[in-house]
């Protein structure tokens, strides 16, 4: 399952669960909940994928040329990093002119 | 695209079971485009469905306000995980059907480890700097939000993690693991 959907549903099901056991929810049990959500999540990707990798390609040698992943990734992480900050920046800067 | 429309506007007009079967059936490169494209939409609709639902439960079970820092804390982390990652999670796409074809094993199974390993360390790192900004601004910042923001740092290197997973597991075509 795509990392989107475990994710959510994971964050839902913790919330969720701690909401009937009768804790006090606040945003700091909400961060708790997705942390764990996130973790989880990404450990049970990295196990299909390794399993499945296993499967692609045969063990053997490795070689790393990080310079060349950089110089490919670098203008693409303009690209998207310029994107993301038009997207979010609204939600950052609102938060400083909420009343308290 | 002009084989495609050419062969659309001379096959005869079929059923809508047998154009269906016919699109997402075979083993054409056009066909598996169209599954895979067909799986995206499908993930896409449920996890925006996922993420309305989601979005209304949580703002009524932790309450207007903190709810507000919920979201201020996921924006920082959706933000900055993003970009952690270097572009990586898409350069994967570019750099892994590069690497096999050109038949460079080594350097394709040092992508599959490295790039994980990469991110993770530099996320992580970086995290740890962020916690550190985030003790030496909290006389500034909303009392309620340091805490949730220091979770959300602890958060961070899994997020990239999974992101850079995400890369590599749409450069093989596995829609339903990215």
């Amino acid at each position: 399952m795509p990392q989107f959907i475990v994710r959510q549903s994971l964050i839902i099901g913790f919330t969720a669960g701690a909401f009937v056991l009768g804790f006090d929810l606040g945003a700091t049990a909400a961060m708790l909940a997705s942390a764990a959500a996130v973790w989880i999540a990404m450990i049970g990707q990295m196990m299909v994928l390794n399993r499945r990798l296993a499967g692609h390609i045969e063990p053997g040698p490795k070689a790393y040329d990080f310079r060349g992943w950089l110089a490919i990734s670098l203008p693409i992480l303009m690209v998207e990093g310029f994107y993301l900050l038009l997207s979010y920046t609204d939600v950052l800067v609102l938060q400083q002119f909420r009343s308290f | 695209m002009v084989v495609i429309d050419a062969q659309s506007a001379t096959a005869p007009p079929a059923g809508v079971i047998a154009r269906l079967r016919a699109m997402l059936g075979g083993s054409a490169e056009a066909s598996v485009t169209t599954r895979l494209a067909g799986t995206i939409f499908i993930i896409r609709v449920i996890s925006a469905a996922l993420a309305y639902v989601s979005q209304i439960l949580l703002a009524r079970w932790i309450g207007g306000s903190d709810y507000g820092v919920y979201v201020y804390v996921w924006t920082w982390v959706l933000l900055l995980g993003s970009m952690m990652d270097f572009g990586i999670s898409a350069s994967a796409q570019k750099i892994i059907p590069e690497y096999r074809t050109g038949g460079e094993h080594a350097l394709l199974r040092g992508f599959l480890s490295g790039s994980r390993w990469m991110t993770f360390v530099v996320s992580a790192a970086a995290s740890a700097l962020l916690a550190g900004v985030v003790k030496s601004l909290s006389p500034w910042i909303d009392a309620n939000a340091v805490l949730p923001l220091y979770i959300g740092c602890i958060t961070l290197p899994a997020f990239v993690v999974a992101n850079t997973q995400d890369g590599i597991a749409r450069s093989h075509d596995w829609m339903r693991l990215g």
